[in-house]
């Protein structure tokens, strides 16, 4: 008793240090520790927390689940997934300064500057993806030692019939690469895991404070061998639910538990300490992501890309483009563009063309994520002034939406206007519409799920 | 020398320890770690650490280590840690694998436990 009373007085003490923290019950603490590792779930604190509900006594309040906000990289609004504007069926007028750090994939229709309406399929990637770092080799010392491997960007685009409609990809209709010289925003930079370390005292204290006020209970008769048949049954398993090992508990421990006055206030006291140890770790892992949107937002303000792309063009001549991409993110969910760019015909002596077939600049802004993370908009607008062609000044206005299907994929739909009908734009309103996924963060995850 | 109950629970002599081993791929590297009042640091991946017989004195005969790992924003669908726990005598106890879920919403964090029962001293 004595024990048990001073780890409650302890664990008190703790609690109101950390009085922010709002306590799981003990079935909620019990559920979360297995929905997040059911494949070695923590059986000591699991079976405390079933021994505690089975032996009765007061729960703590039960709180909501913890609730996550959506990960960072669905708060971007610097990353280009889509082909980029001088591609047919392109569905933004405006480039983006940013990539996927290892892959993406879109899918687009319609028609803001091509000479027809044009499906274009678009991959990008990173050499550091294309060196082989996935998988095993993707360890924090390789995402650190090769960061330069992911400050470039590849991406082709295909917007022949075939290889959109049949999955031909021997002919390449555009290419770019893109090098970030200023801004990284990954959101598993070295610097930013540092950050997280203020946030991990508190964790520890909880769980030393836990590692106390269960002591007595290991004491427990048959708490040894209740654990170990729980961890075979988990191990034979291979992975289980909530259910399932209260299932399993429930045939370990038997119909009847009998514990005296004293072990039900010890298991009480233990299962508030895991309870509590469990929501303290989901509170710092709350913050850690608004720390990390902070740090994308705050340290990151400006970026700078530099981008080289060839296209082909059957109306006028084959080109190739560079291109200086400037971005400004003044919050997390606010990033403004300017482009400029430079277009070069190359047959130009041949066609008797001029050398520099146009330029242009690009200016648009995107706003994140808004109605619960299920759109993000883009305004934009491009100005071109040809050489070639018989419109000299062109000017397109576009408004670009995506709808967010889960966290990873999403349907972007864009609505532009032209001035002029020439070459590479088709003049008054267009409709563009495509699939696009950032893959490298493609999990699966429903916008509606919660932990 | 240990004996391995169940997966990561071992009996051990009062004299014995064992290394633990933490690394990851796919995510940024973030592990808490601690065994009664001892905080076991693990920096980066792949690092050891060694739970020496006086972290394992404290109070009661069975001790639980708690590994809390965390999958950052960021992290790939091929993310996961792996914990190997080694006993003195160098032998592989247990390689245990965490890999990602795709619930609950990044960021997470995942405990994994290892239980280090003590021998009573021989009378």
């Amino acid at each position: 008793m004595k024990h048990a009373t001073i780890a409650l007085l302890l664990l008190l003490a703790c609690a109101g240090a950390f009085a922010q923290t709002a306590p799981l019950s003990t079935d909620a603490a019990f559920n979360d520790l297995v929905a997040k590792n059911p494949t070695a779930p923590p059986v000591a604190d699991v079976l405390d927390l079933y021994l505690a509900s089975r032996a009765g006594g007061t729960q703590a309040v039960a709180s909501t689940k913890a609730d996550y906000v959506t990960a960072a990289n669905n708060t971007r609004t610097d990353v280009q997934v889509g082909a980029s504007p001088n591609t047919p069926g392109a569905t933004s007028a405006s480039e983006k300064t940013g990539f996927a750090d290892l892959l993406s994939l879109a899918v687009e229709r319609g028609a803001v500057n091509s000479q027809s309406n044009g499906t274009a399929l678009t991959l990008s990637t990173t050499p550091y993806l294309l060196g082989g770092f996935v998988g095993v080799r993707d360890s924090p010392q390789n995402w650190r030692d090769y960061a330069a491997l992911r400050h470039i960007a590849l991406s082709a685009s295909f917007t022949s019939g075939t290889s959109v409609d049949q999955g031909d990809f021997s002919s390449v209709d555009s290419g770019e690469v893109k090098w970030t010289v200023l801004g990284n925003r990954s959101p598993r930079d070295i610097a930013l895991i540092d950050q997280f370390q203020p946030l991990i005292a508190p964790i520890q204290q909880r769980d030393q404070a836990k590692a106390t006020a269960c002591a007595p209970v290991t004491t427990m008769p048959n708490y040894t061998q209740q654990l170990v048949a729980l961890q075979q049954f988990v191990t034979s398993a291979g992975s289980v639910t909530a259910g399932s090992l209260r299932a399993k508990l429930d045939t370990i421990v038997g119909p009847q538990l009998s514990v005296t006055a004293e072990q039900n206030t010890q298991l009480q006291v233990c299962a508030a300490a895991v309870a509590l140890a469990q929501s303290t770790a989901n509170a710092a892992t709350l913050q850690m992501s608004t720390l990390t949107n902070a740090y994308l937002a705050l340290n990151n303000k400006q970026q700078l890309s530099l981008a080289g792309s060839a296209h082909r063009d059957t109306t006028i001549d084959d080109y190739t483009s560079v291109k200086i991409l400037y971005a400004y993110n003044s919050a997390p969910k606010l990033t403004v563009n300017l482009n400029a760019e430079g277009d070069f015909n190359q047959h130009y002596q041949h066609k008797n063309l001029h050398q520099v077939r146009a330029i242009s600049v690009e200016g648009g802004a995107t706003i994140g994520r808004f109605n619960d993370g299920r759109f993000d908009a883009t305004l934009a607008a491009k100005w071109w002034r040809n050489a070639d062609s018989n419109n000299k000044n062109v000017g397109v206005l576009q408004v670009n939406a995506n709808l967010y299907i889960t966290s990873s994929v999403s349907l972007p739909v864009a609505l532009s206007w032209a001035n002029h009908d020439e070459a590479n734009v088709k003049k008054g309103f267009q409709i563009n519409v495509g699939l696009a996924s950032l893959l490298d963060n493609y999990l699966t995850q429903s916008l509606d799920k919660t932990p | 020398m240990a004996t391995k109950l169940a997966e990561r629970i071992y009996q051990l002599t009062p004299s014995e320890g064992l290394s633990i081993t933490v690394s990851a791929v796919g995510t940024g590297f973030l592990v808490v770690a601690g065994v009664n009042s001892t905080a076991l640091s693990f920096p980066e991946s792949g690092s050891n650490v060694r739970v020496t017989p006086e972290m394992l004195n404290g109070p009661g005969a069975m001790h639980t280590i708690d590994i809390r790992t965390f999958f950052t924003i960021g992290a790939t669908p091929q993310a996961q840690y792996q914990i190997i726990t080694v006993d003195d005598q160098g032998a592989v106890l247990d390689t245990t694998l965490i890999p990602i879920l795709t619930t609950p919403v990044l960021p997470y964090q995942a405990l994994t436990q290892v239980v280090v029962i003590i021998q009573e001293p021989a009378q």
